[in-house]
């Protein structure tokens, strides 16, 4: 019978398995490693639409539009309650107005014409990054896209997931 | 009983995976601090300029227009106007209740090698058209790999009237 001993008593670590291990791990995170500039994380509240565009987002004023609310930016401008709840915004004379949302993009509009006042090399569009739910209906849509165009808005940026 | 004298061969040594398992164990981190769990991508949309604030009057040099108009019925409408007169008309019927988009973007092509010199297309979506149906109608008409076969542009003419 053959007997084998160690004579120094230690454990010897095995680190084969650790390095499989990352090994694996560092492939897939490279895989997915993104050097884009700029990155807009999707809202949790809203889901949106798959597309075959591979175009990058670019800096822009965000609006998020779910069934529920429209915000621009961090700030909530309008909150609803049922689909349709969102009409009691528009404008009493024009149905395609949204005077709440207007006055904040607006002011966001300012904002940027500010900073370019202050730094030229800052090149500012008036372009809206749009993150809007996919079971959002056109009419919505298009109420906000007309509100926004009259607040000098016509770059309109459509986020989407990439498929 | 006869003993066996087990030697280790003095050439043969285990292999040292320190300083891998330290470069690797550098790169995770940063790895991971620029992960990105969603792939987004944005699709261009454009707007026609409110009448009331068009700041150029810009000579439209392009004789034909061509509309897509999308339907309730989920029928797709292809018209080429000039001056308002409509001079084509494509109709694609709707396929299993949905948007056809294979005849689509067929239809698209042929439109845009006929009208060469349109670019652009003006979309007419219904009201009851869902945004994940518009955006898909989009990906089928747009020209994402620019070979001039699709269209450069799409226009949301409706957003003001209809």
């Amino acid at each position: 019978m053959i007997k084998r001993r160690n004579e120094q008593g230690q454990y010897l670590l095995q680190l084969t398995s650790m390095v499989d291990m990352f090994t694996i791990i560092l492939v897939f995170l490279l895989k997915s490693y993104s050097t884009s500039a700029y990155q807009i994380t999707p809202s949790d509240q809203i889901t949106l639409p798959l597309s075959e565009s591979q175009q990058d987002p670019e800096e822009g004023v965000k609006i998020i539009v779910s069934n529920q609310l429209v915000s621009v930016g961090d700030a909530v401008v309008m909150q609803w309650q049922g689909e349709s709840g969102w009409k009691k915004f528009l404008h009493k004379k024009n149905d395609r107005f949204l005077p709440v949302l207007h006055n904040s993009l607006n002011e966001q509009g300012k904002q940027s014409e500010a900073l370019q006042e202050i730094n030229d090399k800052i090149n500012v569009k008036k372009r809206l990054v749009l993150q809007i739910d996919k079971n959002t209906s056109y009419v919505l849509l298009k109420t906000i896209m007309a509100t926004a165009s009259l607040a000098g808005f016509n770059d309109f940026n459509l986020l989407t997931l990439k498929e | 009983m006869r003993r066996v004298r087990i030697t280790k061969n003095p050439e043969t040594e285990d292999l040292d995976l320190a300083p891998m398992l330290a470069m690797i164990v550098s790169l995770i981190p940063i790895l991971l601090m620029s992960f990105t769990f969603y792939h987004t991508a944005v699709v261009d949309a454009k707007v026609p300029a409110p009448a009331a604030k068009a700041t150029s009057k810009k000579k439209d040099e392009v004789k034909y227009k061509v509309y897509l108009q999308l339907n309730d019925d989920r029928q797709v409408m292809f018209l080429v106007k000039q001056k308002e007169k409509v001079v084509s008309k494509v109709t694609v019927t709707s396929k299993a209740g949905q948007f056809d988009l294979g005849k689509i973007t067929s239809e698209a092509r042929i439109l845009r090698k006929k009208w060469s010199e349109v670019a652009k297309l003006q979309m007419i979506p219904s009201d009851g058209v869902s945004y994940d149906e518009i955006i898909q109608v989009i990906d089928k008409v747009k020209d994402q790999k620019k070979t001039s076969e699709l269209y450069d542009e799409v226009i949301f003419s409706n957003i003001f009237k209809g």
